[in-house]
């Protein structure tokens, strides 16, 4: 067995991901955007007898790489050295893609060029020579189409097949190939130096890169030619211009769809309305089309339940109050989260997301984000821990921190059954509103603490925006499927793992001491002591300790409510909480403490302790206050 | 090279040619990037995108409220907020709108509007294939402009909506 490493490598959005997802049959996460993958992911497969090592990288326009996930595509093809670069190029936007193409060509690295979208490209009625373009380059190039999968063994053979004939083609005038050349030597004198590729390295201090210029820094000073940047560029564009002249023909400009949704979607007056309605759908949608299934299975755990108790003794309590009555609470609300998965991986895949956060930018701006912090926001409504990770593409550093603190207000997937139990326990017909009402305030509350965050870490930088516009398609089942599977799979993998466990625990708690009324056990005296400190707030001991197990996973607080209702959740709740309490709980629940994932997140994300402990105290203070008004002024009222 | 003979055009006849900052253009302009005064890091990746002199920008749209814009280069739209596009200089390619032309005189060659504008231009008399003579004025204002020998001050947002080539 030979082991080769291939990593993936090209400009954001060209299908990176889905040729990662043919190769090695994985299904890693795929969406019509620009700056999905933020994160280096391996998978393998196996041909003749290579065991193949694949690398999907984040997207990146050039390898002057600013942002952070831009610097883990470069650094890993810099640093790590991949046997073979796939070079991932959209076909319908060759010059564009090909200035990547020469940068990582000039690394050294044996690079295949990948041709994708090539279905689109037909469409378009663009023509390619693809043998041309390969002789041009000196590279081999592959025509595929990765989301209808791929053909691995002619991929393989063309790609390891030894094709090296490096001709040689001149960019760049001669002054800047003699100033590399120059350079070069310079490098060549300094061993440690050796382990880079000396022709990127030279390009790269020429054109001023800040990584090229940290690395060298210790060895010699690089001479500054003045605009040379500009001239590199130029070079390079230059020579894309006559290889894509030579071999793509291209109709002239065409009125395509995209260009007439467009129109209708970015429209100066319709644009927003349609945006809120959009919005308006998705919520709608995913309650009104869950809502029969839900009932269906709450029914069924009902049914369980009451069977679960003719089990006598302390086994047919804990699967009767624990796992059905506690868990099953959370279960009721699969279907829910899957469509909301499923509707929010429409609106991914269709492309709208980049056109969402282009109508929004103005808003955004107000508040001192960008139009593409407006992406992780969004995403925040399915999962705050995932949604921090796409914040890597802020360039600004407190922009991207101020996008992280923001984040957990935005109210994701797992609060919902907190707000779906309590407004049909109290809130009858007004339940849908009483839920969007906290959407809308969980955006404010977002929006408020951007500006506050601003002020707090004195952030005046503002990060130039770039969105690119990627072409609408329609989504297709399979896509969907994929999307909306992975994504929720994961609300059941928690459903089975923490949140089982920590019901289990809820359940001991308040059957210890044995026998003893819930009144007496252990559940109750933990819950008393602290309930003193939420009694303004009108929750009881069920309520706090609820909240309490909830900062685990938020769908613990259903489950802990759930364990302690004995089988009828609603008119329990009626028991301990009057209306305005219960919105109370449900502003409560929105804005206190992001759950363990998503601190981990902030964790990992900022690098420090310090941000995720700040978030946890900042918004429990938050919640408390804002329930306590809440109430305070509603007792007032009514 | 390009780059080269607009600096040289822009050198010989000074006026003639107008340099405007790119978020000056109207929709539905094309304008050739002269220059860009905007931070090295930022430029450099405009430049992957193919944002150099020289090159062909097309303005296709604007958001709501004016701000920001996507911008067609080669076959890529991307989104440019105000703040980064007024650092970029462009000269706007004929047909022009007539609201980033300079004195001198012009051939109204299409409108780009609804129905409400062609009958405004219908009222003011402006035809396609007209002769005009646009007189100096301040940027941003009304434009005041010779047209059959009347003299009628056209508003900035209409003036946006005429496109003329130099005569
Ligand atoms: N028509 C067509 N669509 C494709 C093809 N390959 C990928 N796509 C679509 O292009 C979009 C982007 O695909 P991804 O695989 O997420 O792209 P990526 O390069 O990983 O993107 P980033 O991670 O954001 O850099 C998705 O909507 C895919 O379904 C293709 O060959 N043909
Ligand atoms: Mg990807």
């Amino acid at each position: 067995m030979k082991e080769i490493t291939i990593a993936l490598i090209g400009n954001p959005n060209v299908g990176k991901t889905s040729f990662f997802n043919a190769l090695t049959g994985s299904h890693q996460y795929v969406a019509n955007w620009p700056g999905v993958t933020v994160e280096k992911k391996t998978g393998s497969f196996k041909w003749n007898d290579y065991n193949v090592k694949v690398v999907d990288l984040p997207g990146i326009y050039t390898l002057n790489a600013r942002s952070i996930d831009e610097r883990i595509a470069r650094d890993f093809l810099i640093n790590e050295r991949p046997d073979l670069v796939f070079n991932i190029v959209d076909g319908t936007n060759l010059k564009r893609n090909l200035y990547l193409t020469i940068q990582v060509i000039e690394t050294g690295v044996k690079t295949v060029l990948i041709l994708n979208q090539m279905d689109e490209v037909k469409n378009l009625d663009i023509k390619i020579d693809t043998r041309e373009l390969s002789k041009r380059l000196g590279i081999p190039v592959i025509e595929t189409i990765a989301t209808k999968g791929v053909d691995i063994d002619s991929i393989m053979k063309s790609a390891l097949s030894d094709s090296s004939r490096q001709i040689r083609y001149e960019i760049y005038p001669k002054e800047l190939e003699d100033l590399f050349s120059s350079i070069s030597r310079d490098i060549q004198n300094h061993d440690e130096l050796k382990k880079f590729p000396p022709r990127w390295l030279a390009i790269s201090l020429i054109e001023g890169d800040d990584f090229a210029k940290s690395i060298v820094r210790d060895h010699f000073a690089v001479p500054q030619e003045k605009d040379a940047s500009l001239k590199i560029a130029k070079a390079r564009y230059d020579f894309i211009d006559s290889v894509v002249k030579q071999v793509e023909q291209r109709p002239k400009e065409i009125w395509t769809i995209t260009d007439a949704l467009d129109h209708v979607f970015t429209h100066k007056i319709l644009g927003i309305p349609i945006f809120i309605s959009i919005m308006w759908m998705i919520f709608e949608f995913t309650f009104s089309i869950s809502a029969p299934f839900s009932d269906l299975l709450s029914k069924g755990f009902d049914d369980l339940g009451s069977y679960a108790h003719l089990i006598p003794g302390w086994a047919g309590s804990l699967v009767g109050d624990g796992l059905i009555s506690g868990v099953g609470s959370v279960l009721t609300f699969v279907p829910l989260i899957f469509f909301l998965f499923f509707s929010m991986g429409i609106l991914e895949d269709s492309g709208y997301m980049s056109r969402a956060a282009f109508l929004i930018d103005r808003l955004m701006h107000r508040f001192r984000l960008s139009g593409r912090a407006f992406i992780p926001l969004l995403l925040g409504f399915g999962c705050n821990a995932s949604a921090i990770m796409t914040t890597r593409t802020l360039e600004g550093e407190k922009e991207r921190l101020i996008s992280i603190l923001i984040n957990p207000f935005t109210t994701c997937s797992a609060r919902l059954p907190i707000y779906a139990v309590i407004s049909a326990a109290f809130f009858g017909a007004f339940g849908g509103f009483a839920i969007f009402s906290i959407y809308m305030i969980s955006i404010v509350v977002a929006l408020s603490m951007a500006i506050i965050f601003n002020f707090l870490l004195k952030n005046k930088e503002t990060t130039p925006l770039i969105i690119e516009m990627p072409r609408y398609k329609t989504p297709t089942a399979k896509g969907l499927a994929i999307y909306t599977w992975s994504r929720g799979k994961h609300f059941l993998k928690k459903a089975g793992g923490i949140i089982l466990g920590a019901t289990v625990v809820v359940w001991l708690l308040s059957n210890l001491p044995f026998n003893a009324p819930i009144q007496d056990s252990l559940a109750a005296q933990i819950g008393k002591t602290i309930a003193p400190i939420f009694k303004p707030l009108g929750f009881d001991w069920h309520v706090t300790l609820a909240l309490i197990f909830g900062g685990i996973a938020k769908e613990v607080t259903v489950t802990t409510l759930g364990t302690f209702a004995n089988g009828n959740l609603e008119e329990f709740l009626g028991t301990i909480l009057n209306p305005v309490s219960a919105y109370a709980l449900m502003l409560f629940a929105l804005l206190y403490i992001p759950c363990v994932a998503t601190q981990a997140t902030m964790k990992m994300e900022t690098g420090s302790y310090k941000w995720p402990v700040f978030s946890v105290i900042w918004s429990l203070s938050l919640a408390y206050a804002v329930a306590f008004l809440f109430e305070k002024i509603a007792y007032l009222v009514i | 090279m390009l780059y080269d003979k607009i600096l040289l055009r822009i050198d010989l006849n000074k006026g003639m040619v107008c340099i405007i900052t790119l978020n000056k253009c109207p929709e539905n302009t094309r304008c050739i990037i002269v220059e860009s005064d905007l931070p090295d890091a930022f430029r450099s990746r405009l430049m992957g995108l193919g944002w150099l002199p020289g090159r062909e920008i097309k303005v296709l749209r604007k958001a709501p409220f004016g701000d920001p814009t996507i911008y067609l280069v080669d076959s890529t739209e991307i989104s440019l907020r105000e703040d980064d596009s007024k650092f970029i200089k462009v000269e706007p390619v004929y047909p022009a709108p007539l609201s980033v032309v300079s004195e001198g005189k012009y051939v109204v060659l299409r409108f780009e509007g609804g129905r409400v504008f062609i009958q405004k231009m219908k009222s003011l008399e402006i035809k396609i294939g007209q002769e005009i003579t646009v007189l100096p004025h301040e940027e941003g204002c009304k434009i005041n402009v010779i047209a059959d020998g009347k003299n009628i001050l056209i508003g900035y947002g209409m003036a946006n909506k005429i496109f003329v080539e130099k005569k």
